[in-house]
């Protein structure tokens, strides 16, 4: 570098200022990072500082004397040149601009530099350039560089708020991208700054968005029709420099000012809200998966009209029913026939609408036919703006509770039952050590008599012996134990629990004598009448015997004496004698039932009827009767009355049928630990009003010409109620009866 | 007197029966079976005994070679009668005694078979039925049955 030959230029620099402070000075703008320099007014370069000659590879001596266009390129200059002492001239007017220095090598280093106009006592003496190195870009520079955001409360705008933004100039080239846009994505902002947008969003920003490839479609489709966008949610997914988020892009072009013509992204995080809308959508598939679940608690809606719109697992299995099965019933499915006669349900409905929830517990349903009882909570629901929007019901199955409780209750009663009992407490030597007060009434002693003697002392007598028994039984094995005993002292009837303990035994006891003798006197009420009704049936066999012999001895000696009529009245007084003694037959079993009963035993049915059908086939061939027969149980009962029971009412099938061959079918139905069997016919039948007489001794309701001795059904309803069992009719007349009656199942371990 | 018959044990039966009708009854039975065998008839217990041991009245009864024995007897009633006649000398307790009745009592049957009763009938109701009965007894108890020689004498 040359210097202008003869110019002497007075500088600042050249030391003709009192030298120490000169000289410091001049340290203090060497010691500085950046570079600074005096150029005149024409732009030579009068001084520069170490930055300068470091940054461009010049010495201070060759830098001196150079017209500043040596280092910069010619657009730049005029940039960089204050021209007039008031920095009016627009080129340089203080601003900093990017230039770049072209190094003594050739290259190029990229520099901020900022001119302003050098004034001394109010002589422009030229410009003070003051500059800091650029960082350098990876692409080629471009000769003119976009600006940054020069409004500083922008730039703070920018840098406080949340969003990440862009600004891209009218070349799409990224003007500015802030701090949260650069850590969004994961990018360092000194790669972005002057790049393409586009080629930038292609080869880097597009990364990191979960769906780049649509992520980069839709910008660039933006960048062509320089649109405004609607806002759409961008996934970034995490890596080591950039944490996963949601971001919502929206994005517009700028219509004026200092990026007219360019584009504003915006991305602004949308992460917490879509983390919360997530979870809310989680939480709500959790939800239900745990409704489901639960296998315990009916839970299901029902809409409006309260039909069945969804179903649990529980569900399923309290009620039985399966979800594709149940949905779009209406809950009375679920109720008694009762409860649906007296409208139950919908009351149930209307109650939960009108108190919002309503709790309730009954007998339901099941999809098979059985009962539970049911603790059910129906509410009401509503939408957000308070519309009724169907019900929730919450079912339990509480039958095993409330069979407890029924059972609670009944042992309750018992227990107070036994509080107007009379107590006694003694030790295991059988001495008193308690008595009450109804206790002294009915042992006639007052506890201080009692106390401390044992039982014995007191109540002696043989008769005891068994009493004896029960205390010794009752406290070996430790169970409670009841006895029912007279006890001739006191003249009465005592029926006693005791309840042994480690330390003696309690007995609860009280007088039954009423009820003893009134049971006594029922039973031997019924002796008697048996008795009556044998002796009554006997004696009339004899007379009866003559009148029926001798009329058939007339009919057959005297056959040819008699004409039609005196045939005809024969017949009707043999035929009268007959049902006498059909009556007399039947009168006597009837009566013979209790007294001349066999204990009970298991009974083979299938057996029993077998001997039936033997007994009866003459009249089964005679009738073309067609049995049909299901395979019968074993009971417990009397074979030989069980024989009659069948035989009277097979014989009844066969007897009351139409003209057409009679049709009989036996069958048998296990409920509990009973059998129902069901004799069915389909002949004449019985009127409905007619039913309940049926089983009245003597009742005939089919008229003197259907043979009969009116007693069967009487019979049959005595044997089955000997057995413990109920007997009934169903019947429709003209078309058939069935009769049927349960007796219990013999405990045979198959059934 | 009676003949020594050694052919025919059973040429004279005793009906021990009180009722008329049933007496009839029992003779037209006979009848109608064909049994000419002699039906001796007494009317009560004390009679059917004097009878057997040919006493009283019937000192020349013939010892019958059955006895046809109702239970419902005035002055002695069937069961007496019965026992009285098993408890007696042998040539009389040998005799069978064929108990035929209304009554179908198992308890009566019981305590007849008890007192030594042969046999225990019940009159059906049926006179058809009871002429079978009749026919039946006669097969057996006339035709096919061996019965012990009738003695002559006094017992």
């Amino acid at each position: 570098m040359d210097s202008r030959p003869g110019e002497a230029v007075p500088t600042f620099w050249n030391g003709s200022e009192p030298r120490s402070e000169a000289r410091r000075f001049r340290s203090l703008v060497d010691a500085v990072d950046a570079v600074v320099y005096h150029l005149d007014a024409e732009g030579y370069v009068l001084a520069a500082n170490t930055a300068l000659s470091d940054a461009t590879g010049y010495s201070k001596e060759e830098l001196r004397g150079d017209h500043i266009s040596r280092l910069v390129a010619d657009e730049t200059v005029e940039r960089i040149i204050c021209t007039s002492e008031d920095g009016s001239e627009p080129s340089a007017s203080g601003e900093v601009v990017d230039i770049a220095f072209t190094t003594a090598d050739g290259e190029t280093v990229p520099f901020e530099m900022q001119a302003t106009p050098f004034v001394i006592d109010g002589q422009f003496h030229g410009t003070v350039g003051i500059g800091w190195q650029r960082p350098a870009r990876c692409d080629g520079a471009s000769t003119t560089d976009p600006k940054p955001p020069t409004d500083d409360l922008l730039k703070v705008v920018f840098e406080e708020i949340d969003s990440g933004a862009f600004i891209l100039d009218d070349e799409l080239r990224i003007a500015w991208a802030d701090e949260t846009v650069c850590r969004y994505f994961g990018l360092d902002r000194d790669d972005l700054l002057g790049r393409d947008k586009p080629t930038a969003l292609i080869e880097t920003v597009a990364d990191a968005v979960e769906d780049d490839a649509e992520f980069t479609e839709r910008l660039l489709e933006l960048y062509e029709d320089n649109a405004s966008s609607a806002r759409f949610e961008c996934h970034v997914t995490a890596r080591q420099n950039r944490q996963e988020r949601w971001l919502e892009h929206s994005s517009r072009p700028i219509d004026s000012g200092q990026f007219a013509g360019g584009r504003l992204e915006l991305y602004t995080e949308t992460t917490e809200q879509k983390r919360s809308n997530d979870a809310l959508e989680e939480t709500e598939e959790r939800f239900q998966s745990l409704v489901d679940a639960v296998d315990e608690y009916a839970l299901f809606r029902l809409d409006t009209d309260g039909r069945v719109i969804s179903w649990n697992r529980g569900a399923e299995k309290i009620k039985g029913y399966e979800a594709a099965d149940i949905l779009d019933e209406h809950i009375s499915i679920f109720y008694t026939e009762d409860d649906r006669a007296a409208g139950v349900p919908d009351e149930n409905l209307a109650r939960a609408l009108a108190e919002g929830s309503f709790e309730t517990e009954g007998w339901r349903l099941r999809e098979d036919g059985t009962l539970f009882w049911a603790n059910v909570t129906i509410t009401a629901v509503f939408d957000g703006e308070g519309n009724h929007d169907g019900f929730l019901k919450v079912t339990r199955d509480m039958t095993d509770r409330h069979r407890r409780e029924v059972e609670l209750e009944s042992e309750l009663q018992q227990m107070l039952g036994r509080i107007s009992d009379a107590f006694i407490g003694v030790d295991r030597a059988l001495r008193f050590t308690h008595v009450n007060e109804r206790a002294e009434v009915l042992l006639d002693h007052t506890e201080e008599e009692l106390l401390g003697e044992t039982l014995w002392n007191v109540f002696s007598g043989t008769e005891l012996e068994d009493v004896r028994k029960a205390f010794q039984r009752a406290m070996n094995d430790q169970t409670p134990t009841s006895i029912e005993f007279y006890h001739e002292t006191l003249a009465i009837w005592i029926e006693a629990t005791l309840y042994p303990s480690e330390t003696g035994v309690s007995v609860y006891f009280r007088d039954v004598t009423e009820q003893r003798t009134y049971e006594r006197k029922l039973e031997e009420s019924n002796e008697r009448l048996e008795q009556f009704a044998y002796a009554a049936s006997h004696d009339l066999q004899e007379p009866l015997r003559m009148v029926s012999s001798y009329l058939m001895l007339i009919e057959s000696r005297y056959a040819d004496a008699l004409d039609e009529d005196g045939k005809e009245f024969i017949e009707y007084a043999v035929n009268g004698a007959d049902r006498m003694r059909d009556m007399i037959d039947g009168l006597l079993d009837y009566s013979r039932v209790e007294t001349r009963g066999d204990p009970f035993e298991p009974v083979e049915l299938n057996d029993v009827l077998g001997a039936v059908c033997d007994d009866l086939c003459i009249k089964i061939d005679e009738q073309e009767a067609e049995i049909t027969v299901e395979d019968l149980p074993r009971v417990l009962g009397d074979a030989e009355q069980l024989r009659q029971l069948l035989q009277n009412l097979l014989e009844n099938a066969i007897d009351y049928s139409h003209d057409d061959p009679p049709r009989v079918s036996v069958t048998a139905e296990r409920k509990d630990d009973r059998w129902v069997i069901a004799v069915r016919d389909e002949g004449i039948g019985i009127e409905s009003d007619d039913i309940d007489r049926a089983f009245e001794v003597f009742e005939n309701l089919h008229g003197p010409d259907v043979s009969g001795s009116g007693i069967g059904l009487a019979l049959c309803r005595r044997i089955v109620e000997r057995h413990d069992g109920d007997i009934w009719i169903d019947s429709t007349a003209g078309e058939g009866t069935t009769v049927s009656f349960t007796l219990e199942a013999a405990g045979d371990p198959d059934e | 007197m009676s003949e020594l018959d050694l052919e025919d044990p059973t040429e004279h039966i005793l009906l021990v029966e009180d009722n008329p009708g049933d007496i009839r009854l029992t003779q037209e039975a006979f009848e109608a079976s064909q049994i000419d065998n002699t039906l001796h008839v007494v009317t009560d217990g004390v009679e059917a005994l004097d009878f057997l041991h040919q006493r009283g009245e019937y000192t020349d009864a013939p010892r019958p070679g059955i006895v046809l024995l109702d239970l419902n007897l005035p002055r002695k009633d069937g069961e007496e009668t019965l026992d009285s006649i098993k408890t007696s000398s042998p040539d009389l307790s040998r005799i069978p005694v064929i108990i035929l009745t209304s009554s179908r009592a198992e308890s009566d049957v019981v305590r007849s078979y008890d007192l030594q009763a042969n046999a225990y009938l019940t009159k059906p109701i049926d006179a058809e039925e009871f002429v079978r009965t009749v026919e039946r007894f006669r097969d057996f108890w006339l035709e096919d049955v061996e019965l012990p020689p009738n003695e002559e004498g006094r017992s």
